[in-house]
């Protein structure tokens, strides 16, 4: 009898382990790993609950200033595909260096989108912040299609179903901000913000833009805070008598604090910039981040 | 011995079906034959008149100023910019049938204006007569693009548009 009922449960141990075997072999997700959250939000919209998406920068954080972390290269190690947004967004190209280091097929989604240059002297930087253009997130989603039906053929047909789904989505939110800052009269179009984040933005949606700091707030060339910029900033302010200027979620925002007591103007809100909401938050994905910033703006410059 | 050949036989046992299911999956799909239909007699050709300068399209997956298809299958295709007023005419036209034929028809705005809506022609033309004449509008700021179908009749029967 005892025999019998070890025999029993070694089968049972038996039939369990193949079980779990082949039942593991179905469900495996691959594993893209995303430098910001833009990238990681508009992946999840291509690749759906067949891959895990995971993100290295949290909610909020400054991708300019992010310093890689002992716990990002074991995330790194784990993944088929990295993605970045590329041009230095990633401060000192943080991202880069995780996926070369471990050896990982690594995709720029900014490449391939028709660069604003900004002039910094001696040399000519391409503003990073892409994507806050609904028409370049598309070619960030093109970028994204390509890769993962590369690496996993077998399910093309769904991923390109879900990206044709969401660039029509994203159609659809690009004539939405059209007639939504269409209520503001063209000379209150004028963007303060934090950072030099919204250039791509702006020649989208016709806005002039200034910043007190330049294209990234860490210490490249062209980034940071100076003196001059924010004279002018302040200046720009008073000339063409803005309503209302901006701080970003993943900045800090006593500069442009300072900054609106010194021209005597209002805070109007706080934009998504370099960094999405978190989870729970209007701003978690790509389209109610933008759709909130520009309810923002709206309400403040109109 | 008895346990060992218990579990040998248990082992190969799962084993043979676990082979059995990855080598059925392993197969390929089923081709599904549609029913065959008869081709339509005649030379038919599709004629697309433009109201506004089409470009390549910025909101898709591949950016195309036109696309033109039929019974999903591409007859024309192009990423080049297209002023208004240009037609665009498909001679000879491959794969009418009798019945009904659906035409797939995209065209991309160089303007996403979100105040405008805009339109194309298409007329279908059966040995050089039109069977069919529609317009396609677009949703405000988007491309034009929608299906036009016609039911070809046969020959002697006369054509009936949609």
């Amino acid at each position: 009898m005892v025999r019998k009922s070890h025999l029993f449960l070694l089968l049972a141990a038996l039939a369990s382990t193949i079980g779990a075997a082949s039942g593991q072999e179905e469900t495996e997700k691959k594993i893209a790993v995303c430098s910001t959250t833009q990238v990681a939000d508009l992946t999840r919209q291509v690749v759906g609950d067949r891959w895990e998406v995971r993100c290295i920068l949290a909610p909020g954080q400054d991708p300019h200033l992010y310093e890689i972390k002992a716990g990002d290269a074991r995330i790194v190690a784990s993944a088929d595909l990295c993605l970045e947004n590329g041009w230095h967004l990633e401060g000192k190209d943080w991202m880069r260096t995780l996926a070369t280091t471990a050896g990982k097929p690594l995709v720029t989604c900014a490449d391939g989108i028709a660069p604003l240059k900004l002039d910094q002297g001696d040399e000519v930087v391409h503003d990073p912040h892409t994507w806050f253009s609904p028409r370049n997130a598309t070619i960030y989603v093109r970028h994204i299609v390509q890769v993962v039906v590369k690496i996993d053929p077998q399910h093309r047909s769904e991923y390109e179903a879900r990206a044709e789904l969401y660039v029509s989505q994203l159609r659809a939110l690009h004539t939405w901000i059209q007639k939504q800052v269409s209520a503001i009269p063209s000379d209150r179009r004028i963007l303060v913000t934090s950072h030099d984040a919204f250039n791509y933005f702006c020649r989208e949606y016709e806005f002039k833009s200034a910043a007190p700091a330049g294209w990234s707030t860490g210490d490249e060339i062209g980034g940071g805070v100076t003196p001059e910029r924010r004279r002018q900033a302040v200046e720009s302010i008073r000339k063409y008598g803005v309503k209302a200027i901006f701080v970003e979620t993943s900045v800090n925002p006593k500069l442009i604090r300072q900054i609106a007591s010194d021209a005597g103007v209002r805070v109007g809100g706080e934009l998504y910039s370099d960094s999405m909401g978190g989870p729970g938050s209007a701003g978690e994905a790509y389209i109610g981040m933008m759709r909130e910033n520009v309810l923002t703006i709206v309400e403040a410059l109109q | 011995m008895r346990p060992l050949a218990a579990i040998l036989i248990a082992a190969v046992t799962l084993g043979t079906v676990k082979a059995y299911t990855l080598f059925e999956r392993s197969l390929p799909a089923p081709v599904v034959i549609a029913n065959a239909l008869d081709r339509a007699a005649g030379k038919f050709s599709v004629e697309v008149a433009l109201t506004f300068d089409a470009a390549p399209d910025d909101f898709a997956l591949e950016p195309l100023s036109v696309l033109i298809q039929l019974q999903g299958s591409e007859l024309f295709r192009s990423q080049e910019r297209l002023p208004a007023g240009q037609a665009i005419v498909l001679e000879d036209v491959e794969g009418v049938v009798e019945g009904v034929n659906s035409f797939f028809i995209k065209i991309a705005p160089a303007e996403s204006d979100f105040t405008s809506q805009r339109a194309v022609r298409v007329r279908v033309l059966r040995d050089g007569v039109a069977i069919s004449e529609n317009t396609l509008w677009s949703e405000p700021g988007a491309a034009v693009k929608g299906i036009v179908k016609i039911d070809v009749k046969h020959a002697s029967a006369g054509p009936h548009p949609h």
